[in-house]
């Protein structure tokens, strides 16, 4: 099921995480994190009145979306840059776009106008789930980031909802 | 009670009612064969009806009396049907569901009860589930057995918009061991 994020879920959601930090790419942060900094940010977005989704299966914790502001200044109030992980072996099954739809129809609802998410490249399955969802991709920022000892382009991809 | 949760199966997704529901379910509840065998569906069905249904399921959702959900296809968000607990009192609510004419057939009834049974068993912690069923909608008796609901009696109800009494099955299911366990399919839709 897909549901609200709570504390009790912040250790999954660093265990699930710190894949990404320690063997890939995909996110630039570079140390893994604990439960407690997870819990942090969890609130922090919750605090924004921005929604965090979980995707549960079987009481385990195999995805989570969620969207931070994209910028404090006042004008941005309405865009936001969206993020979702899944679990290694659970992607291409269909939870992703049901996760992201969600979160999605959530911000919607929310009065949410621009969503924009940032995929490190290169990264054909994050590609093809923004694409399905109605993403375009607007930016392409060569070499912006360095992990692992060489230069990563990051492209961005843009939905504005009614 | 918790945030109301999104329920994924192979094929189909419940989730929360929206807004921009409220012309799928005007076309799909309007159709006489729907209102016919449920309890609460006006037939004809006037303008404007699924709106207002919606207001109305946000309210008796905001007190916690109901959790409605959107019965969608897993792959494109086609609503199909919708599926309650109604009338949330100490751990017991009655279940109802309608899937849309043209989606009958298919087995979307079962899977939709079969999920939200064990959401509110082992999400919700629920004790038991009633529900009734017109004696003359076999198939719809049959969802229920099929997920072990037991008939527990039969009597008169009015279940249909002509509001008359006629013969209706009751049935109930009680949280057991079994229905708090169950694990949930892994989607497999593209």
């Amino acid at each position: 099921m897909i549901r609200p994020a709570e504390n009790r879920d912040a250790e999954a959601l660093a265990q699930l995480y710190n894949y990404f930090v320690v063997d890939t790419v995909t996110t630039f942060e570079t140390d893994p994190i604990d439960g407690e900094e997870m819990a942090k940010r969890v609130v922090n977005v919750e605090d924004s009145g921005l929604p965090w989704l979980v995707l549960e299966q079987d009481k385990e914790i195999i995805g989570y979306a969620c969207a931070v502001r994209w910028k404090g200044r006042a004008a941005y109030q309405h865009s936001v840059e969206s993020t979702i992980y899944l679990a290694q072996g659970c992607a291409g099954r269909g939870l992703g776009a049901a996760l992201y739809n969600e979160l999605i129809a959530q911000l919607s609802a929310l009065g949410v106008h621009c969503v924009l998410a940032g995929i490190a490249q290169p990264n054909e399955q994050s590609v093809a789930l923004h694409e399905k969802l109605g993403f375009n991709k607007v930016a392409h920022f060569a070499e912006v980031g360095r992990k692992f000892d060489r230069w990563v382009d990051v492209g961005y991809w843009q939905r504005l909802l009614s | 009670m918790m945030p109301q949760a999104t329920l994924l199966t192979d094929q189909l997704i419940l989730r929360a009612l929206r807004t921009s529901d409220a012309p799928a379910i005007q076309i799909l509840a309007a159709d006489e064969r729907i209102a016919d065998t449920t309890a609460n569906i006006p037939h004809p069905y006037p303008e404007g009806a699924a709106q207002h249904w919606l207001r109305e399921v946000a309210e008796k959702m905001a007190q916690g009396e109901q959790v409605v959900f959107a019965i969608t296809s897993a792959g494109d968000d086609e609503l199909l049907g919708c599926i309650s607990l109604m009338d949330i009192q100490d751990g017991e609510a009655e279940l109802g569901y309608w899937v849309g004419v043209p989606y009958w057939g298919r087995g979307i009834a079962s899977a939709a009860v079969q999920r939200l049974v064990r959401h509110a068993f082992q999400d919700l912690h629920m004790r038991c589930l009633h529900a009734r069923v017109l004696a003359r909608n076999p198939a719809s008796a049959k969802v229920l057995l099929r997920q072990d609901f037991r008939h527990t009696e039969s009597k008169a109800s009015s279940c249909g918009y002509r509001r008359q009494q006629e013969p209706t099955d009751y049935f109930e299911l009680v949280a057991s061991a079994e229905t708090k366990e169950g694990l949930e399919t892994p989607i497999l839709t593209q």
